[in-house]
């Protein structure tokens, strides 16, 4: 039985990670802007004692048309105010929320975690991002985006001021929050060694898994820092059943809930281009998209979408459908056992600390992995019983600073 | 109207307790401002669970950071208390601002023109989703409806916005803008729901109310005083500073001022304040 322990975080976004997860029976209308909503989510990942729930942030609306896009529904509520508000309606879970360093003050980001973290006994967590996103810097007073190496030195001088301001006003009971981040690319990575204590990770096999957890380790060691005290916790997207041809119907069932608008939207705000004019049985119109603007500003490559119309170009709406399967991240379909063995291999061959697990739709799928994922590894020794202490950094084993 | 102060060293339980006596006493808002290390807004967000009528209001800089931020999180205390958030605007920077190379200061005798854009830029991101945006239509795959959603498109001197909030129009429109009576003139013209005036006696008081009341025109604008001046006579409601302690003082304060116990629902219909329309 090993004792090192998995450590399990939930990834809420909106009604959930499937795109169409809005038109899901059971998704309300005003769902995502009620603390009720969360609060019942939270209570469920509390119950199975999940580390911690984490929200991302998106700092701009879609467009299509030069104006606003209806077919796609990401509301996201201000982070901060958002965990704040179930700190009070929650006991033990972690509450990770998304604040930009490109866009933000860092005076008022320490001074809102901190409040945030004291109020919640020491369960706040920080995903620190340098947001890639160009459409955000318009929200910002910005006219563009700086370009990623400033973006990440904006961001180490920026993590410095609230760890300074951090050191001269009242501790909360974990004495700080846990600084979590997300990004993979070399800039990413250096800073990560310098200053993350949670990575959110893409791999999609063990290999890499492993590669990259190695590789991490060593810088972050190279840093003076402990290993040990950076969990490499990879994104997963799991559609479960009681049975794998359950689990393949459940699949079916999610996919058709991306209707072609949907995807269609999707694909114009991929390519800066408007999608809708094009038939939907007519064949891919691929020389428009290797002309749109975002491939051609570079923003955008399209080799991906070459190599997968090689041989025999799609019509519009096969591609479409081909692309609503297609996930950055690990996905999985199966049961709940199969899915503990998978995660117990990448777990056990060091390709990672923990999972960041992102259900397709939300609360349903929450409910399947609290009632038979945590207990299949729990009967592997694989996850806690109970929270160990009151603070987020007891629950994740990270570095201690009260 | 009633400021707990100091809260930065209390835990929640504490913060909560107040909140709950302020409610109970009849209190319409509970107030929290800034320290070192305090922000009042998620302080007030984590009252929400703890409370169910009082409104909650944060008090919070124009003098840093962006209007999209700090617009966001007002929304979403809107939203998630059901129509409870108040701004109590502070039209200047924290004082004692450390300095950070990567923020560009507005100069001391700018403030007052950056707080009034700030604003400005803030109610357009709250305004952007018409009532009837939102349609959730899962059989024809439209969740809001393009034409009922607006961009702010705000192009000062100080702030660019483009907006829209990619949040639906919060249960209130927009949160009640409180300001101190020390404000400046064009920020109560224009913006200010409730004003807290200064005056120390009820000669200055009526003073304040009447420059007050002038400055807003048509807009309705409430003044509130401290529980040593204030009048039914002469303003509209009690604000009071208390600390933890003095929570026993709240009973009597409200009860002194003889007020309709605070109702339910979204503030500005319970004050009479007027939504703005899309």
């Amino acid at each position: 039985m090993s004792t090192r322990q998995m450590a399990i975080g939930l990834f809420v976004l909106g009604y959930g990670h499937n795109v169409g997860s809005w038109r899901a029976n059971g998704a309300e209308a005003g769902d995502l802007l009620a603390l009720d909503y969360y609060r019942r989510i939270a209570a469920l990942a509390e119950r199975g004692k999940l580390d911690m729930i984490f929200f991302a942030e998106i700092l701009y609306s879609y467009e299509q048309n030069g104006g606003h896009c209806g077919q796609l529904a990401f509301p996201t509520l201000d982070p901060v105010t958002l965990i704040s508000a179930l700190s009070s309606v929650t006991r033990n879970i972690g509450l990770t929320g998304t604040y930009s360093t490109t866009f933000t003050d860092p005076f008022q980001t320490a001074a809102k975690l901190a409040t945030a973290d004291r109020l919640s006994g020491g369960r706040i967590g920080w995903n620190i991002v340098t947001t890639g996103a160009d459409a955000s810097a318009h929200n910002f007073s910005r006219r563009n985006l700086p370009e990623r190496e400033e973006r990440y030195a904006i961001a180490l001088d920026y993590v410095r001021h609230v760890e300074e301001l951090w050191a001269q006003w009242p501790k909360s009971a974990q004495g700080k929050p846990v600084r979590v981040q997300a990004g993979m690319s070399p800039h990413g990575r250096t800073f990560a060694a310098a200053v993350a204590e949670v990575l959110f990770t893409v791999s999609r096999t063990v290999d890499e898994g492993k590669a990259f957890r190695d590789e991490i380790r060593g810088l972050v060691a190279a840093q003076g820092r402990d290993p040990d005290h950076v969990k490499v916790m990879p994104g997963i997207a799991p559609i479960l059943g009681s049975t794998e041809a359950e689990a393949r119907a459940k699949e079916e069932a999610f996919a058709e809930l991306l209707h072609p608008r949907i995807q269609m939207a999707l694909l114009s705000d991929q390519f800066g281009m408007d999608f809708s004019g094009y038939p939907l049985d007519e064949p891919l119109p691929l020389q428009d998209i290797l002309n749109s603007p975002r491939v051609l500003s570079g923003h955008r490559d399209p080799s991906r979408l070459v190599e997968q119309v090689q041989g025999r170009m799609p019509t519009l709406r096969e591609y479409l459908r081909q692309s609503a399967r297609v996930r950055a991240h690990q996905s999985f379909v199966g049961t709940p056992e199969q899915l503990a063995d998978r995660l117990q291999e990448w777990f056990e061959a060091g390709a990672c600390d923990g999972f960041n697990i992102m259900p397709p739709v939300i609360p349903g799928e929450v409910e399947v992995l609290v009632d038979e994922l945590v207990p299949a590894l729990r009967r592997r020794g694989l996850f806690r019983e109970d929270y160990p202490g009151s603070t987020l950094r007891e629950t994740l084993g990270l570095e201690r600073f009260a | 109207m009633a400021t707990l102060s100091p809260a930065a060293s209390l835990g929640l339980d504490e913060l909560a307790a107040f909140a709950r006596a302020a409610e109970a006493a009849g209190f319409d808002l509970l107030a929290l401002d800034c320290e070192p290390g305090f922000e009042a807004l998620p302080a007030a967000a984590a009252l929400i669970g703890r409370t169910t009528r009082i409104g909650l209001c944060a008090a919070a800089h124009t003098g840093v950071g962006e209007p999209f931020t700090l617009g966001r999180g007002l929304s979403a205390l809107d939203h998630l208390s059901g129509g409870r958030a108040a701004w109590r605007i502070l039209p200047e920077a924290p004082e004692g601002l450390p300095a950070y190379a990567h923020r560009t200061m507005t100069a001391a005798g700018q403030q007052a023109e950056r707080a009034l854009e700030f604003v400005r830029a803030a109610r357009g991101l709250w305004n952007g989703w018409a009532p009837d945006a939102l349609l959730h239509d899962k059989a024809e795959a439209r969740f809001s409806d393009p034409s009922r959603v607006r961009r702010v498109d705000h192009d000062g001197p100080i702030f660019h916005v483009r907006g829209p909030l990619n949040t639906p129009r919060s249960p209130q429109g927009r949160p009640v803008l409180v300001c101190d009576g020390t404000a400046p003139d064009a920020l109560i013209a224009q913006f200010a729901d409730l004003v807290v005036s200064k005056a120390a006696s009820a000669v200055a008081l009526a003073a304040d109310v009447a420059r007050i009341r002038a400055l807003a025109g048509p807009r309705a604008v409430r003044v509130l005083a401290s529980p040593e001046v204030a009048d039914p006579k002469t303003c509209d409601g009690v604000h009071a500073t208390l600390s933890a302690g003095d929570a026993d003082r709240l009973a009597e304060i409200s009860g002194r001022w003889g007020g309709a116990p605070n109702g339910a629902g979204p503030l500005r219909t319970r004050f009479s304040l007027l939504e703005e329309t899309w």
